[in-house]
């Protein structure tokens, strides 16, 4: 009885309270004691039991009664596949930049400046592109990718001549800084890559700040110039935007400039993960403040799509309707280790980039007759069944089924584990969700606002 | 009986869609990671 009351969750709505049910990710009118006694429960489980015996069981049946027998067929937002598809290729770990919250450590991961060479790049397309799969997925990173050119060209040319006469598509993408840039970059970039992410911290003094370059430049001016670039030849691309202490009180001015600069692509916005005392670290006061014009953002990204014929998606926008209309669930933070691997310049494995650099996580390396260690299927097989539903520090949350948890890298180096999210990790994710998940039940509860609101995304997505 | 606020089902226009999460990385690790 107690666990079907913790799986819902209390909205604070215009039209009333409205009880979120994470597992079958409903909504329900409740009725004001109802909603007075789920929200007691979430705040202090012994309120639950100073109840009357008699009116817990009314209570219990009531939200029993309202779910379906069966459980919606909700699928796996990050599919079911275990085969490897995915590759960050690390092809140059030096970088032009010296941003000082960067947390792979100017590029180099803790293992001092290298680029990646021929031979490593071959093993890797002999051991992981092979005719098993029907695609694969290969994201150039850094460091500064750029800085290493002449591979990336050789491994797009090795690697479509080995798949495209079997019919297998590789998608080629790129993480830059976007200030290692000429015409023949933008014209190879244009005609090669197909989506590329490109780092902005905002306008200028902010960029600057704390994206120096290694020399004398403006790397706010280079990447700026680089975008007009990318967006005049047509080319896909996102902005990745971190926020730091700098951020605090002028996210909406960033958020704005940035999104100008991107266009459809959109901004990606994220929190610094620096240590506490590092210089653009955020107190907790700065956090909650982000978190406040985060949540107002996305607000306002929400409203625009059933108000507006000229809707504004964003990050969690976008996500939530991906998980409430595509009717998909979350059930761990990515798909590190599952289908994706890193591979550094030295050939060295790891389950994602964020891993690279931490040994213990360091999985095989493509030099090796056999490429992967007996850690990965250990590691494999502990992310997998470590789901929200099973990890002791997610399974008693409302939301754990739209979340999905912490980066495993984050949670490893603020909590010393892997599954443990981070406190300020969960007070984001809850705070936006509780009144994105608000201001959606008030919009599909009102006819002519949610039909716009299906339009909106039926023609974004398509 | 409690009354549920229907969402429309999208998934099949959601699953085939181009349109990936907007974050560094797309259909590779789909979250919100920080980078």
């Amino acid at each position: 009885m107690e666990k079907l009351l913790k799986e819902f969750h209390v909205l604070g709505t215009r039209i009333g309270p409205v009880g979120f049910h994470g597992p079958s990710a409903k909504f329900f009118e409740l009725s004001p004691d109802i909603a007075a006694t789920v929200l007691s429960l979430e705040k202090d489980e012994q309120s639950w039991y100073a109840l009357p015996p008699m009116e817990r069981e009314r209570i219990a049946l009531a939200l029993q009664a309202a779910l379906p027998d069966e459980p919606d067929s909700r699928t796996n937002l990050l599919g079911e596949s275990s085969r490897l598809t995915g590759f960050y290729l690390f092809v140059s770990q030096e970088c032009n930049l010296a941003c000082s919250y960067c947390y792979g450590d100017g590029g180099e991961y803790r293992k001092g400046k290298m680029i990646m060479d021929e031979r490593t790049a071959d093993n890797f397309i002999d051991k992981f592109i092979t005719d098993r799969n029907p695609g694969y997925l290969i994201n150039f990173f850094g460091g500064e990718p750029l800085l290493n050119l002449p591979l990336i060209q050789k491994i797009i040319d090795r690697v479509r001549a080995k798949t495209e006469p079997l019919g297998i598509r590789t998608v080629f993408n790129m993480t830059t800084n976007g200030t290692v840039w000429s015409n023949k970059i933008a014209d190879f970039v244009g005609k090669n890559i197909d989506t590329l992410t490109v780092s902005l911290d905002g306008p200028r003094d902010i960029n600057d700040a704390q994206r120096p370059a290694c020399g004398n430049f403006s790397a706010y001016d280079k990447t700026v110039r680089t975008i007009g670039d990318l967006k005049e030849q047509g080319s896909r691309y996102t902005i990745r935007t971190i926020m730091t202490k700098n951020s605090f009180g002028r996210l909406k001015e960033i958020y704005s400039h940035n999104s100008e600069l991107a266009g459809k692509g959109g901004v990606g916005l994220s929190t610094v993960d620096v240590d506490d005392d590092h210089a653009l670290g955020l107190t907790d006061r700065e956090h909650r403040g982000l978190v406040e014009e985060i949540v107002e953002i996305n607000s306002e990204s929400l409203r625009s799509l059933a108000d507006s014929a000229n809707p504004q998606f964003n990050e969690y926008t976008s996500e939530l309707c991906k998980l409430l209309f595509g009717r998909q669930y979350r059930p761990r933070p990515c798909n590190a280790g599952q289908t994706v691997l890193a591979v550094a310049a030295d050939g060295e494995l790891y389950p994602c980039h964020r891993f690279v650099g931490y040994q213990e996580f360091c999985v095989g390396n493509v030099n090796d007759e056999q490429p992967l260690n007996a850690n990965y299927s250990e590691l494999c097989r502990s992310f997998k069944e470590t789901s929200v539903d099973k990890n002791p520090h997610c399974s008693g949350c409302w939301l754990q089924h739209l979340c999905g948890g912490s980066c495993y890298v984050i949670s490893h180096l603020r909590e010393g584990d892997v599954f443990k999210p981070p406190a300020r990790y969960c007070h984001l994710k809850k705070t936006v969700y509780d009144r994105l998940l608000s201001e959606f039940a008030e919009i599909m509860a009102d006819p002519a606002r949610k039909t716009r609101f299906v339009d909106n995304v039926t023609s974004y997505f398509n | 009986m409690l009354n549920e606020i229907k969402i429309d089902d999208l998934s099949v226009a959601i699953k085939n869609s181009i349109h990936t999460a907007m974050c560094c990385h797309g259909p590779m690790c789909d979250t919100d990671c920080a980078h």
